[in-house]
């Protein structure tokens, strides 16, 4: 009996996976749909009784006729089907697969041929919220949408092992660092330095885009983890319950000054004769000293003393111990603000970042070599207070019970460039911190000037637009997950929004990093909530 | 004619021949011959496309033996409604045998099976290319009859090649088509992808009706009726069901079709149906081409990566059934595969 079969119109061509290999995953979609990069699809293998997750890297227009200018050929006034044969190939980079026991995977095999590529639901990411850490920063994003459910926190103790943070003006990095700063405070895992230059961090001001922002202490919820040292006066040191700045001068070191001054050789000669002496004795000595009498030839009459300073520099020049005076004498007088002779705050910073408080050094106004300054003063004095103790234990001892420590450094580039030799104290900690429980929380908007072996270091990437194909390239290059996929998505990273990628995480991670205002009203509201369970228990 | 010396000699005398099929006159020659007027030739207006179905059928060898030849055909019906696919049907993949023997059993077999009645005929297996395309031709006539026997009034009904029979087996199968066709109030039309059609000895018919349409100022869809006495080979053409008809069925289309309508077809009837394949004809792809027949032939087609499965199938079954592959190539196998290996 011969049979005229009906075909079924439903077109099942589109969403089953179509190719290619372990590392990459095509399929198609009708011509019409709406889809972006970065979308998160499911992929079900009921053959193999696996799910696997993809994200998708590139979408292109495509059809199966054999023509290929067919669409640009003239009278094209009409196409009937163009939804079966004209459609969107879709690339997309695998994360991984849960297996039936729902433990997540690295992508070590293929889904079969054919799998449904569906939509996946915040049940779908319950295997992911069990890996995330405790820092929440935002919600996982795909595509344009946020999966409400799934909130990324990054992982608090992969934190020391450095972070980066890597965008161009006006992505949200500011955002990104309070929201970060707020949810440390929240959970007080390790402690946070933040030396803030402009003073935002405090009470807020106004973003790149100009919208007035909010600050930590607005945070009143988490407020017993924050602890701000100010150089700001007594009325609002009162108001915000902020400590006075102090550094004093034996907090200082020669050495700090190849931070701040591009020195020459026979200025750093100068630098690493006296680098053995205290702060108070350098400052004295060059407050008091005539530079012209250097080089000292004859010592005759009047011997210079063995174990001076004098005589430790008695072969300069009177040039150079003339600029490094100067350089001096303006340090001193620059940072007069917090810097004096006698009485320092930083052993009460050393305890409140032990205490894994965010430690907030706020210095409005200062400018930017007094931000390098305390900065270099503070990392240079935890990594000695960090490495003595380490010595006193026992790497491997210390490791288990330290302090951990997550020192911020705006502009890294500044610091942490290639061949910086004059940046030893940043060097250190970003090669040998972790060692010691010190990370380095490196932000800056051109990664390509920082030193590649720093960024080798970094374990944890957040990475926030970046325009510059350089930059982008060198990410992909240093980061722990393969990010190279993602290249597209980088490049089309709206503000606010990043991609994590750290070793605590299965897979890079999209995310829709939380606005800071909604954020801490969010933890203000929670805590609040908690008081009241508390109060109602005790009655 | 002299066997050519050269292979450039070869290219000479093969330009000549082409040359000498259209001569610079061709359009005023044919003007002068044919009598066609622009009063013969007939705007089409624009018009909405209705439902429309589209008959189709296709046909391969899948293996070719001394003895026996088997084939692969199948047939289809596409439909569209207002420009818009709104149902698609084919028959399975039916694998037929060719020999050996003169008589073909499956063709009476299938034949019995779609019209209830033994072929007149019969299939005769000398020329297994022929007996294929009429297994072909028996499933689209059964497509084709199913389908005229269920379309609402007014719909069109495309076959695709002509209103003509290669097979004697099919005369009354036709007929029936053309028949149900007419008394359900249906449009019916054959479409043909190529015409070997000449008038005055050999020049093709479609330049020169062509190249008059636009000598006369015809801008936008056309038709035009063909007398019977144009065409070269005029006289008596067995199966013969319609009459010939010239048609661009885009403005843009610089190619107009060879069709064929039910003979006939009033004056009135046969603009109806234009129109209706005017309104199917503005795909992009293909302008001038009526797009339910593309669709059929795209949906209907056993290609090559098809055909090479249903052999893969065949030799798997009869693995199982325990002939070995030496005895199938013994069966179906000649030295062009091995040839191909080098």
């Amino acid at each position: 009996m011969v049979t005229l079969n009906d075909i079924d119109n439903v077109d099942k061509t589109k969403y089953r996976l179509t190719g290619r290999s372990v590392l990459s995953y095509r399929f198609i979609a009708p011509h019409s749909e709406t889809l972006y990069i970065g979308d998160i699809k499911k992929i079900v293998d009921t053959t193999k009784g696996l799910t696997f997750f993809a994200k998708i890297t590139d979408l292109s227009h495509d059809s199966n006729f054999a023509d290929p200018k067919w669409d640009t050929r003239p009278f094209s006034e009409q196409f009937y089907g163009l939804g079966e044969d004209v459609f969107i190939t879709v690339d997309a980079v695998p994360l991984g697969f849960v297996d039936a026991g729902g433990k997540f995977h690295k992508a070590r095999t293929i889904p079969s041929k054919f799998s449904t590529v569906e939509e996946p639901t915040a049940d779908d990411f319950m295997f992911l919220t069990r890996q995330m850490g405790e820092i929440e920063v935002g919600l996982m994003r795909s595509g344009q949408d946020v999966i409400r459910d799934v909130a990324v926190r990054i992982p608090a103790k992969v934190l020391p092992q450095h972070m980066g943070v890597f965008a161009t003006t006006g992505m949200g990095k500011s955002n990104f660092m309070k929201t970060f700063c707020a949810s440390c405070m929240k959970e007080k895992k390790f402690g946070l330095l933040i030396v803030d230059p402009h003073g935002e961090y405090v009470n807020g001001g106004k973003s790149s885009t100009g919208e007035p922002t909010k600050g930590l202490i607005h945070y009143t919820g988490g407020r017993d983890g924050l602890s701000v040292f100010t150089i700001r006066g007594e009325t609002d040191r009162k108001k915000y319950g902020m400590n006075k700045l102090y550094l004093d001068y034996d907090d200082f070191r020669i050495s700090d000054l190849s931070i701040l001054h591009d020195l020459s050789q026979p200025q750093y000669d100068i630098i690493e004769a006296l680098s053995r002496a205290g702060g108070k004795e350098i400052i004295e000595f060059f407050e008091n000293v005539d530079p012209e009498i250097f080089p000292i030839k004859d010592t005759g009459n009047q011997p210079v003393r063995e174990n001076t300073l004098t005589y430790q520099i008695r072969n300069s020049m009177a040039g150079p111990v003339r600029v490094i005076k100067r350089h001096i004498e303006n340090l001193v007088n620059g940072n007069k603000a917090f810097f004096r002779p006698q009485g320092s705050s930083m052993q009460e910073i050393i305890t409140d970042l032990h205490d894994n408080n965010v430690v907030l050094i706020d210095i409005p106004d200062m400018g930017e070599r007094s931000e390098l300054f305390v900065l270099s003063v503070i990392t240079r004095m935890i990594m000695a207070k960090h490495r003595s103790e380490a010595r006193g234990y026992g790497i491997d001892e210390r490791q288990e019970s330290s302090h951990q420590i997550l020192i911020t450094i705006e502009e890294a580039q500044r610091v942490l460039s290639a061949g910086g030799s004059s940046t030893q104290i940043f060097r250190e900690c970003a090669m040998e911190g972790r060692k010691f429980g010190v990370g380095l929380c490196v932000i800056t908007q051109q990664p390509k000037n920082v030193d590649p072996k720093v960024l080798a270091q970094i374990n944890t990437f957040i990475v926030m637009g970046l325009g510059d194909r350089g930059d982008r390239e060198i990410i992909m290059g240093s980061a722990k997950q393969d990010l190279s996929k993602m290249e597209i998505e980088i490049q089309t990273l709206d503000r606010g929004e990043a991609i994590i990628s750290t070793i605590g995480i299965p897979f890079p991670v999209s995310t829709r990093i939380h606005k800071f205002e909604d954020y801490i009203n969010e933890l203000n509201r929670e805590k609040k909530t908690r008081i009241t369970d508390g109060l109602a228990s005790g009655f | 004619m002299t066997a050519p010396a050269s292979y450039e000699d070869s290219v000479d005398q093969a330009l000549r021949r082409i040359i000498g099929h259209i001569p610079e006159d061709l359009v005023e020659k044919f003007a002068r011959e044919s009598g066609i007027t622009k009063d013969d030739i007939h705007p089409i207006p624009p018009g909405l496309s209705g439902t429309v179905s589209a008959i189709d059928g296709s046909n391969t060898m899948i293996a070719e033996g001394g003895s026996i030849t088997l084939a692969a055909i199948r047939a289809v019906r596409t439909t569209f409604s207002g420009n818009v696919r709104s149902s698609r049907s084919i028959t399975p993949i039916t694998l037929v045998t060719i020999g050996p023997g003169h008589r073909n059993i499956d063709f009476d077999e299938l034949y019995r099976d779609c019209f209830g009645i033994p072929p007149h005929k019969g299939l005769d297996n000398a020329d297994p290319e022929r007996a294929s395309a009429i297994f072909r031709d028996t499933l689209e006539y059964w497509v084709a009859l199913q389908t005229a026997k269920t379309l609402p009034e007014g719909a069109l009904l495309l076959l695709d090649g002509a209103l003509r029979v290669s097979s004697q087996n099919h005369e009354p199968v036709l007929s029936d088509i053309i028949r149900t066709a007419q008394e359900r109030s249906l449009l019916l039309a054959a479409v043909a992808k190529r015409t070997s059609a000449t008038w005055g000895g050999g020049h093709p018919l479609l330049p020169a009706i062509a190249g008059l349409a636009e000598q006369l100022g015809m801008t936008g869809s056309w038709w035009t009726k063909i007398d019977e006495h144009i065409p070269d080979h005029a006289g008596y053409s067995p199966g013969r069901h319609g009459e010939l008809y010239i048609a661009s069925l885009h403005p843009q289309s610089r190619r107009p079709l060879k069709m064929e309508l039910p003979k006939g077809t009033d004056e009135q009837a046969a603009a109806a149906t234009m129109q209706a394949l005017a309104a199917c004809a503005g795909d992009g792809r293909i302008p001038g081409y009526p797009y339910p027949l593309l669709d059929a032939h795209r949906s209907v087609v056993i290609d090559e990566p098809l055909a090479m499965q249903i052999l893969q199938d065949i030799k798997s079954g009869l693995s199982k059934l325990g002939m070995q592959n030496r005895t199938f190539e013994d069966l179906f196998g000649d030295l062009h595969g091995d040839f191909e290996r080098y």
